[in-house]
C-alpha cells in the first residue's frame, strides 16, 4: 500500500512541476509577482539569457525518517510528517541577505512555485519543483510558506505528524508505547538566505543544474536526546511530554488550538517558537512571519 | 548578527617626491565565538569566490576561534562557517569587507546564546607602508 501511495505521490509530483510559474521579475515592492506575468529587465542589471536547471527540495533531515531520541527520552519514530508548503520563491539578492538584515525588500530575481504542496518528510528528501529555464546567478534567497492542507489527513494543519513514542518507566519497570497524531494550523512564511552547509547550493551556472533546499528541523520541537541536556536546542525544545501528558488510552491526538488551550502558557509559547525555527535553509535559520 | 571590520586600509606612501606603493595579499582573520565570548573552536570554514560552488579553501577555528588565509586584493569571497549543525555565511565585496552582511547565529529557538562572527582584513600593503615610512623618516633624520 505504502509503495502505491508514494507512486501516485510520484505522479503528483511530475504534474505539479508542470505548473510551475517562474521567471525574473521586478520584485522590490516585496509583492512576488509571478516572472511569466512581468518578465521585464531590471534596472541596472544586464538582461541575460543563459539559463539553467534549479530543482527544488524539501529535507525532514533524519529526524524524520529514522527514529530518534527526544531531549526528554522518547524514541519517537514518524509513520507521517507531512508539511504543505506554498508561494516558494527561489531569489537573487546582490549584496547577499542574511535574516538578521530584516525583511527582505531588494530582489534581482525571483521565480516562484506557487503550490501548494503537501509533502511526506518520513519518505526522505523529496524534489518538488524543477525550474528547466531559470536564469543563471546565485539564488541565495529561499522563502516559502507554511500553509494549511486539504486533503486528509493533514486537511487543515501546515504540519501534521503522526507516529509512536516509546519511553520506558523505571519506577514502574513498564515501557509506554504511545500512538500520536499531532497537528499543526498555524501559517508561517520563512525568508531563508543562503543554504548553509556541506554543499553549496544555489549557485546557477550557464546550462547547468542547481538545487535549493527546504529544510525542516523537527529536533526544534522534540530536542535531541544524544546532546547534553543543557545543549541550547534541547533547553528550548518543547520534548515530547508536553504532548504525551494528553494521552488516551493509548493514543495521543492534538492539535495546536487545543494544545493552546489546555498546556500551560509556557509549554504553549515555547511550543510555539519551535514551530516558528522550524524552517530552514540546510543549517541556515530563517526569518518567520505568522500570517 | 555581527560582523565588524577590525581594519582594512590600502595606504600609498610618499617620500622625497617618489611614490612607492607595494600590492600585497591581505591576510584574512575569521574570528568566531558565542556572544559570551567563548571561542567557537573547531568550527568549519568554507571559503569560496563569490559565485562559486567550489570552495578554494576549507579550514578549521583552532582554540581561539580564528581562522587565518590569505586571498588576492579584490577578490570578493563568500566565507561559510559551521558548527553542531548552526552556521552562516560572511561576505567580502571586492572593495574590501562588506560591513553590512555576514553572520553566524545559532539555530536553536529562544536561545540565549549566539554566534559572533567578525572578520579582520589585514593588507600586507600595510606593513610594507610602515617599513618604508620608517625608511624615509631614517633618511630624513640622517640628512
Amino acid at each position: 500500500m505504502k509503495r502505491v501511495e508514494r507512486l501516485s505521490f510520484s505522479i503528483g509530483i511530475v504534474l505539479f512541476s508542470a505548473l510551475l510559474s517562474f521567471g525574473c521579475a521586478d520584485s522590490s515592492d516585496n509583492s512576488s509577482e509571478t516572472a511569466s506575468e512581468t518578465d521585464v529587465p531590471i534596472e541596472g542589471q544586464t538582461e541575460t539569457t543563459e539559463t539553467g536547471t534549479i530543482t527544488i527540495t524539501a529535507n525532514g533531515e533524519s529526524f524524520s525518517t529514522d527514529a530518534f531520541l527526544s531531549a526528554d527520552g522518547w524514541l519517537i519514530d514518524f509513520d507521517h510528517v507531512l508539511v504543505t508548503i506554498a508561494d516558494v520563491e527561489a531569489i537573487q539578492t546582490d549584496p547577499p541577505w542574511i535574516p538578521e538584515n530584516g525583511p527582505l525588500d531588494i530582489m534581482l530575481c525571483s521565480l516562484k512555485l506557487d503550490g501548494p504542496f503537501t509533502l511526506d518528510l518520513a519518505d526522505g528528501p523529496m524534489e518538488f519543483g524543477t525550474v528547466s529555464d531559470a536564469p543563471a546567478g546565485a539564488y541565495n534567497v529561499l522563502r516559502w510558506t507554511m500553509v494549511p492542507g486539504s486533503e486528509s489527513p493533514s486537511a487543515g494543519y501546515s504540519l501534521y505528524l503522526s507516529g509512536t513514542a516509546a519511553k520506558y518507566d523505571q519506577q514502574q519497570d513498564y515501557e509506554m508505547i504511545y500512538q500520536f497524531r499531532i497537528g499543526f494550523q498555524e501559517s508561517i512564511r520563512y525568508t531563508g538566505g543562503e543554504f548553509v552547509g556541506e554543499v553549496r547550493k544555489g549557485i546557477l551556472q550557464p546550462g547547468g543544474r542547481t538545487e535549493l533546499e527546504l529544510t525542516f528541523h523537527l529536533d526544534h520541537l522534540f530536542g535531541d536526546g544524544t546532546l547534553p541536556s543543557d545543549n541550547q536546542l534541547n533547553r528550548a525544545a518543547p520534548g515530547f511530554d508536553v504532548f504525551a501528558a494528553f494521552m488516551q488510552e493509548g493514543v495521543v491526538d492534538v492539535d495546536m488550538a487545543f494544545l493552546r488551550d489546555n498546556l500551560p502558557e509556557e509549554d504553549s509559547i515555547r511550543l510555539e517558537e519551535a514551530l516558528a525555527t522550524l524552517g530552514h535553509v540546510g543549517e541556515g535559520h530563517c526569518l518567520h512571519e505568522r500570517l | 548578527m555581527f560582523l565588524s571590520i577590525l581594519f582594512s586600509a590600502s595606504l600609498p606612501v610618499m617620500g622625497h617626491g617618489v611614490e612607492l606603493m607595494c600590492v600585497s595579499e591581505p591576510s584574512i582573520t575569521v574570528y568566531a565565538a558565542y556572544d559570551s565570548g567563548e571561542p567557537l573552536s573547531g568550527a568549519v570554514v568554507t571559503v569560496f569566490h563569490k559565485g562559486v560552488d567550489e570552495p578554494f579553501m576549507t579550514g578549521i577555528c583552532d582554540e581561539m576561534g580564528r581562522y587565518i588565509f590569505s586571498s588576492l586584493p579584490g577578490t570578493a569571497l563568500d566565507i561559510q562557517v559551521m558548527k553542531d549543525g548552526h552556521g552562516g555565511w560572511l561576505h567580502i565585496s571586492a572593495e574590501g569587507i562588506d560591513g553590512d552582511h555576514g553572520s553566524i547565529t545559532s539555530g536553536a529557538p529562544g536561545t540565549p546564546e549566539k554566534i559572533i562572527m567578525t572578520v579582520c582584513v589585514v593588507w600586507g600593503l600595510i606593513g610594507t607602508a610602515l617599513y618604508f615610512r620608517s625608511g624615509t623618516r631614517a633618511s630624513d633624520a640622517s640628512a
